[in-house]
């Protein structure tokens, strides 16, 4: 277990309108986690570009998994979206997704704790909303999912990105922060507590 | 701004979403370390006025009794008194980070100062921010050796001091990034 692992978090636009930042912000708060940067700001294409980069391989998942999903609904994707090749789909599956982190201000943090990333994608819930348990963000949140948001042609509206993984995590901070505005160099006083408890034994 | 002790008794999303139901806008906001620099402008303890008024308003805090203040400060200099509150805030703003934050709305200075409480929270309105979370009271900071009493947050008490304020602590950072719309009143505007 690693007690400092760091993960990205951000609230994306359609929780900045909702005005569900503070809701977000406490829920993270009340599992102990350590918040090290924020910075509401508006995203570059660049940068949106950059977060979702992804291989041909993955690209080419995503778009297969929308072409099953349309075979079960008996949907030609041809029709839709002009093509049924999964790499180009996976694209434009892509370019939704950047459309959506950069359609409006949203609020980067990045979140410090014991196994972080893996606590905060457990906050969050499902990535596709109206699969995501009750008493996660996005399940107490959002009835969204992808056969919605393909019908009007655009990413689902999940209220957050957190990272998948610690590796991706990595990645992801160094994108959205430099070092300097990183500010880990302090103790939240629900550690000092339990420190306290444990010296005191 | 949200001063460290919001932050490091995780009250930050507590004190977002109060701003947020109100339907306050956020335009700006980031978490950084305060520097000695930022904390002289903001707070500019080598004006006399400033300190001598400091040094009132402690003696305000100890009701009205010299020889109370003089023991919890080892002086009734109300300048001199000034300069170790000052020294005291210094210590307080840069023990952990601080979130510096900008909200727009109708009457939003006086709307945010209303939901913060007033500066001493024992005595802030139930309900306010400061008045809901926070506990401290200048006489107690002094006499656990603190001097300076922890009130969670600092909220502009004009524009003109807001607009001062943006200056010092975000700087060239600073980005308006007010032009998008909140749902809670999207036919109201």
């Amino acid at each position: 277990m690693k007690t400092d692992q760091k993960t990205l978090v951000v609230v994306k636009h359609d929780g900045v309108m909702r005005g569900l930042i503070g809701e977000v912000m406490k829920r993270l708060e009340n599992v102990g986690l350590k918040l090290i940067a924020l910075e509401f700001l508006q995203a570059t294409e660049d940068m949106g570009d950059k977060h979702y980069a992804s291989s041909k391989e993955n690209l080419r998942r995503f778009g297969q998994h929308t072409i099953d999903e349309y075979k079960k609904k008996k949907i030609d994707p041809v029709k839709k979206f002009g093509t049924k090749d999964p790499l180009e789909l996976g694209k434009i599956i892509k370019r939704w997704n950047v459309e959506l982190i950069t359609r409006g201000p949203v609020l980067a943090m990045v979140w410090e704790g014991p196994d972080a990333v893996e606590v905060v994608r457990k906050l969050a819930g499902d990535t596709k909303p109206k699969e995501a348990a009750p008493g996660t963000i996005r399940g107490d949140f959002s009835w969204d999912n992808y056969a919605v948001a393909n019908e009007e042609l655009r990413s689902v509206y999940n209220i957050l990105h957190a990272s998948a993984t610690p590796k991706e995590a990595e990645f992801e901070i160094n994108l959205w922060f430099s070092k300097d505005e990183i500010c880990s160099d302090y103790e939240i006083y629900v550690y000092k507590a339990m420190h306290k408890l444990f010296s005191s034994k | 701004m949200l001063k460290p002790d919001s932050i490091v008794r995780s009250l930050v999303g507590k004190i977002f979403q109060r701003f947020e139901e109100q339907g306050l806008k956020l335009v700006a906001a980031r978490m950084i370390k305060a520097t000695e620099k930022q904390v002289s402008k903001h707070y500019p303890y080598k004006d006399k006025k400033w300190s001598e008024g400091i040094g009132k308003k402690s003696l305000e805090n100890f009701g009205g009794d010299i020889k109370r203040l003089k023991e919890a400060y080892g002086t009734d200099n109300f300048e001199e008194i000034g300069h170790i509150v000052y020294r005291a805030m210094k210590g307080y703003l840069i023990s952990a980070p601080v979130i510096i934050n900008v909200w727009e709305g109708n009457h939003a200075v006086k709307r945010v100062r209303h939901l913060v409480g007033s500066t001493v929270p024992t005595f802030a309105e139930v309900g306010s921010i400061r008045g809901s979370f926070a506990f401290d009271t200048p006489v107690l900071a002094v006499k656990s050796g603190r001097i300076t009493f922890k009130n969670l947050i600092h909220a502009s008490d004009s524009v003109e001091e807001a607009e001062r304020e943006i200056r010092i602590w975000f700087g060239s950072k600073y980005k308006d990034l007010s032009n998008y719309e909140r749902v809670d009143y999207v036919d109201i505007l």
